[in-house]
């Protein structure tokens, strides 16, 4: 006789699934890796927020989430690395942990049903429960900046000078800066999303009949290998959202100047992008060779360029810090948006 | 068709650099936009965003007038103090939340009164947006302002800045308002046309149609105020909303980004509070007691949870153990969301041991921090208040309440209240130290260490429309010796006292008091700085010193003088429903130690608010106190696991030790 499951009063399954198990059986969890986006104004929102945020657009999708036993019990919900407030993202990251098995094209349906437009969630696939969490599986982020007008002359910094509680540190760009700024919109090297390299059942996490068949027989032993995150493919497919029957303001974030760039990323943005870099001069060489400062100041004269920094156990530079030092003294320039526009688990 | 002006392109990047942007983009789940309006009104908190957000008003009006087909509602909350510079700086005007419009653009614009040392922030607001901050400049163009709120019950301090004020319950009257100002906006009417239709309907109080004058006339007519046109009521009965228990307790919610100051669902349960505690403004404002009943709460919570995908929900009210069916309620809701990681809390509890146990039903595991309101450290002066609880009572909630597992329990205190002696005080210390005692000696001896008991002292504030209302408040310096001499006759380190700036308390008295020559002074303060009086850190008591000295303004007299019970008050011509006469006898019971029995529990009172037709308390079942409540409970708990299966009663029986939820420490108090 198998228990009363604890949520089940909670949340109605949203597949066939009816069986009934112990909320803490590690064999029946289901870790169900997720990308949004953060675009529009919410890429305003901090860490903290985007984390409540989610874990409401769980609750609000019905899944069976796991909870936590603890002393306070909690939703098994685990976050990527963060995002600075202000900087958007095309491939941010979450883990949920379900104690029923939902084919992922139907949590992702509903997930989407759960959120507004600008923190669309765009793909779902299962990974191996002991996975690398989310927030160091991808330690390589590529981040796309958008500049007000070309900029030239500049020099990316040998070192990066940063106050945190009053105490200074000086950050050697080199340890982080992996290549150098690249000039022009970043470019996946093809439809790259969660799927990408995905083994197994993951592999079916975007057709529906693999995912429901190989899945189920395997006991949701849903293996995952995930090289990288990025919009790649995917086009931002907001339109699909609509919230609980009212009327969401899903007003053209386009329209607005701030957040023009962020969605130009995602969309047809590409071409408008591609002439900043013909603007910006015709020396765009990838920098993966160019490692010396000058040579990336000369690579960046552009306004629209992008960058990879890697997050080291120890710490991490800021991509918002690190162009800040960079922009320094060109006070005429606006950043227009900084977008994380790939994650990825190796260097390239 | 008017069109709104979107500032977003001109904010943003202000936004960008300021503190929790997330405070000033809209886009949160749940919040509606009307593009096809051809009407838009603007509902203002005046605070920020973490703090108006949550507000119950707004929440309610704004969904009352998106109900009505082409009008469109839209929030407004003050940026915080260094935006609003940075504003002003770039000649930025205050700017709604959906549309990020200048408020100004708005047809009307609403504004919440949410409690005395909001003044100076309601001038903050007018003067950001751009708006005329005196009624009588403004153009045809500009918005109708309208105020409503607690502080409507006194508008005078604020009358100058404002068109009209909605006195009470705001759920039919503004709607109904806002048709007359749409109709006859779109026919050309003119302003002072507009302001005449909107005093006919019940409920609206249109202050420049009034003469003010002075104690005199006053003491001849029975109030301050003259119409100056025929045909207007010189008399403003509060709009009370006749439907509230019937209505759905969902009411669809905005869900923010930022943590805000309660973040969770709230569910009303109950409206009104008829304890009669003497010194109580939201107890004389909300009568008659309304219920919602259990299923209605239930599936308000289960529909609010799932729409909202909050993990915590709190029932509200002025007294919500005092709900008929609260031990039901909670205890089905226990049952629906256990192991789910949903908590249920309820804002304060009762001052018994009914209350305790009510708060054991909710609480789980994780106890946080009890909350009781004993309010007066002496039976005599709880007997002057009328707060009709005994030692025994609150020794029965601590009893009950540390031997369920509490280590921690906080306790509400008022000082300077009528007829207060020092007596009175070191009663207080007294009362604390034999809690610590009951908490100390309810614990395992080697727990004993963790009991902690902490009291929340606060100045007492005479609040127009309640029995004190005639009675002064002590000087600030007064009041800092009382504090002096509780905390020296505390004996006990467990205890911590902490006690409200007496300076903030004497600007609210002096608000809470003053007739339509305050507003005066309110403009003065607000002139020289003052703004958001309410945030310890921003309360410039200087400001206003200042400017009472500049106009002459005797704030001393209008917080401190007590006046006998036929002195004529500033508010006289504005009604709660509970009568002159009822308030003047319950000043007099007070004076002699009487208490008034709570008439949803005992007989009525005759305090006056159900002479009115169709008005009256509404309750779900019949309210039952004392012991009989405690059996109540044990019969409702019985009558949950009855008809379950034995999973679910196994899971019952957990739950009493094992369950997930908690009592969040809200700072209600009874």
């Amino acid at each position: 006789m198998s228990a009363e499951r604890p949520f089940a009063h909670a949340v109605a399954p949203l597949s066939g699934a009816s069986s009934h198990v112990l909320a803490d059986d590690p064999e029946r969890r289901f870790r169900l890796r997720c990308r949004y986006v953060e675009t529009g104004r919410l890429a305003f929102l901090s860490h903290l927020e985007v984390a409540a945020t989610l874990e409401r657009v769980v609750r609000r999708a019905r899944l069976p989430f796991a909870v936590s036993r603890g002393f306070s019990p909690h939703m098994k919900i685990a976050y990527g690395a963060a995002l600075p407030v202000g900087i958007g993202s095309v491939c941010e990251i979450f883990d949920v942990t379900l104690t029923d098995y939902v084919p992922a094209d139907q949590a992702r349906a509903a997930l989407r049903a759960a959120t507004v437009p600008d923190l669309m969630i765009e793909q779902c696939a299962y990974v191996e429960p002991r996975a690398k969490a989310a927030s160091v599986a991808y330690p390589f982020s590529t981040y796309e900046v958008r500049l007000s007008r070309p900029v030239d002359g500049l020099v990316v910094p040998d070192e990066v000078r940063i106050v945190r509680k009053r105490k200074e540190r000086v950050l050697a760009t080199a340890d982080y800066l992996r290549g150098s700024f690249v000039p022009g919109p970043f470019v996946p090297d093809g439809p790259l999303g969660l799927a990408d390299g995905v083994n197994g059942c993951g592999a079916g996490a975007d057709s529906p009949a693999a995912a429901t068949g190989d899945c189920a027989e395997s006991e949701g032993r849903v293996v995952a290998a995930v090289d990288g995150v990025s919009a790649g493919g995917w086009t931002a497919a907001a339109e699909g959202a609509l919230v609980g029957g009212r009327a969401v303001a899903a007003e053209g974030a386009l329209a607005d100047s701030l957040d023009a760039a962020a969605d130009g990323a995602l969309a047809g943005g590409r071409d408008a992008a591609a002439k900043g870099t013909l603007a910006g001069g015709p020396n765009a060489v990838d920098g993966s060779s160019a490692d010396t400062a000058s040579a990336c100041g000369n690579a960046a004269a552009s306004a629209v360029f992008h960058f990879t920094l890697e997050a080291k156990p120890t710490g991490s530079l800021r991509p918002d810090v690190l162009l800040r030092a960079y922009l320094d003294g060109a006070d005429d320039v606006r950043v227009l948006s900084v977008t994380r526009v790939e994650q990825r688990a190796e260097a390239r | 068709m008017s069109t709104l002006t979107n500032l977003w392109p001109q904010v943003a990047p202000l936004v960008a650099a300021a503190e929790r942007p997330s405070r000033y983009i809209d886009h949160e789940w749940g919040c509606v936009r009307k593009d096809d309006a051809d009407f838009h009104f603007c509902m203002i908190y005046p605070d920020t965003y973490e703090i108006g957000q949550p507000n119950q008003a707004l929440r309610i009006l704004v969904n009352a007038v998106n109900a009505r087909s082409g009008m469109a509602a839209e929030r407004g909350f003050l940026p915080a103090p260094e935006l609003c510079d940075e504003l002003r700086r770039a000649g930025l005007p205050l700017f709604s939340v959906e549309s990020c419009a200048p408020v100004r653009e708005f047809d009307v614009v609403g504004i919440t009164l949410p409690h005395e040392l909001a003044a100076t922030n309601v001038l903050e607001a007018l003067d950001l947006a751009g708006i005329p901050l005196h009624a009588a400049d403004r153009a045809e163009s500009d918005p109708i302002v309208v105020a409503g709120g607690p502080c409507a019950f006194n508008p005078e301090p604020y009358a100058p800045f404002f068109d009209a004020f909605n006195v009470g319950e705001g759920e039919e009257m503004l709607p109904e308002g806002l048709e007359v100002v749409r109709t006859m906006r779109a026919q050309g009417a003119h302003r002072a046309d507009i302001l005449r239709a909107l005093a006919d309907i019940d409920g609206w109080y249109v202050p420049s149609l009034y003469r003010w004058r002075d104690e005199d006339y006053a003491r001849e007519t029975g109030a301050w105020i003259e119409p100056l046109v025929p045909g207007i009521p010189t008399r403003i009965e509060k709009r009370l909303y006749k439907g509230f228990a019937a209505s759905s307790g969902w009411e669809p919610c905005i869900v923010p980004y930022t943590e805000t100051v309660h973040d969770r669902l709230n569910v009303e349960v109950l409206r009104g509070c008829a304890r009669g505690c003497r010194f109580c403004q939201a107890g004389m404002m909300y009568r008659p007691v309304r219920e919602r009943s259990a299923d209605n709460i239930v599936d308000a919570v289960e529909r609010g949870l799932d729409a909202t995908g909050y993990d915590e929900v709190s029932l509200t009210s002025l007294s919500t153990t005092d709900h008929s069916q609260i031990a039901d309620i909670l205890t089905r809701l226990n049952r629906r969301y256990e192991g789910s990681g949903v908590r249920v809390s309820i804002p304060s509890q009762r001052l018994d041991s009914f209350g305790a146990q009510m708060a054991t039903l909710v609480a789980g595991r994780k106890k946080g921090g009890l909350t009781f309101a004993p309010e007066a450290g002496t039976q005599r002066l709880r007997d002057v208040i009328n707060k009709n609880v005994t030692e025994d009572d609150l020794f029965g909630a601590v009893d009950a309440a540390f031997a369920a597992g509490w280590r921690r329990c906080k306790l509400y205190f008022m000082i300077g209240l009528p007829t207060e002696t020092d007596e009175d005080v070191r009663g207080i210390a007294s009362l604390l130290a034999r809690t610590y005692e009951r908490a100390r000696d309810a614990v395992a001896p080697d727990q004993r260490g963790a009991v902690k008991i902490s009291a929340s002292v606060a100045l007492f504030v005479p609040k127009a429309q309640t029995p004190f209302q005639w009675d002064g408040q002590i000087p600030p310096e007064e009041a800092l010796r009382r504090v002096n001499l509780l905390r020296s006759s505390v004996r006990y380190r467990a205890i911590d006292i902490r006690w409200h700036d007496p300076a903030t308390s004497f600007v609210e008295a002096y608000m809470s008091r003053a007739g339509r020559e305050g507003a005066a002074l309110v403009e003065e303060a607000h002139r020289r700085g003052a703004r958001f009086d309410a945030w310890t850190e921003c309360f410039n008591g200087d400001a206003w010193r200042a400017a009472a000295e500049a106009l002459g303004v005797d704030m001393d007299a209008v917080a401190q003088t007590s006046y006998p019970s036929d002195y004529v008050l500033p508010w006289e011509h504005i009604s709660t429903g509970a009568s002159r006469r009822w308030l003047v006898r319950e000043r007099r019971r007070a004076e002699c130690g009487k208490s008034t029995p709570d008439c949803t529990f005992g007989p009525c009172s005759a305090c006056g608010v159900c002479a009115l037709p169709l008005q009256e308390n509404e309750l779900a079942s019949p309210r039952v106190s004392g012991e009989a409540g405690e059996d109540a409970v044990a019969d409702a708990c019985e009558r949950a696991t009855d008809g379950s299966t034995p999973a679910e009663s196994a899971s019952d029986a957990a739950g009493s030790t094992d369950s997930s939820s908690s009592t969040a420490p809200e700072g209600g108090v009874q």
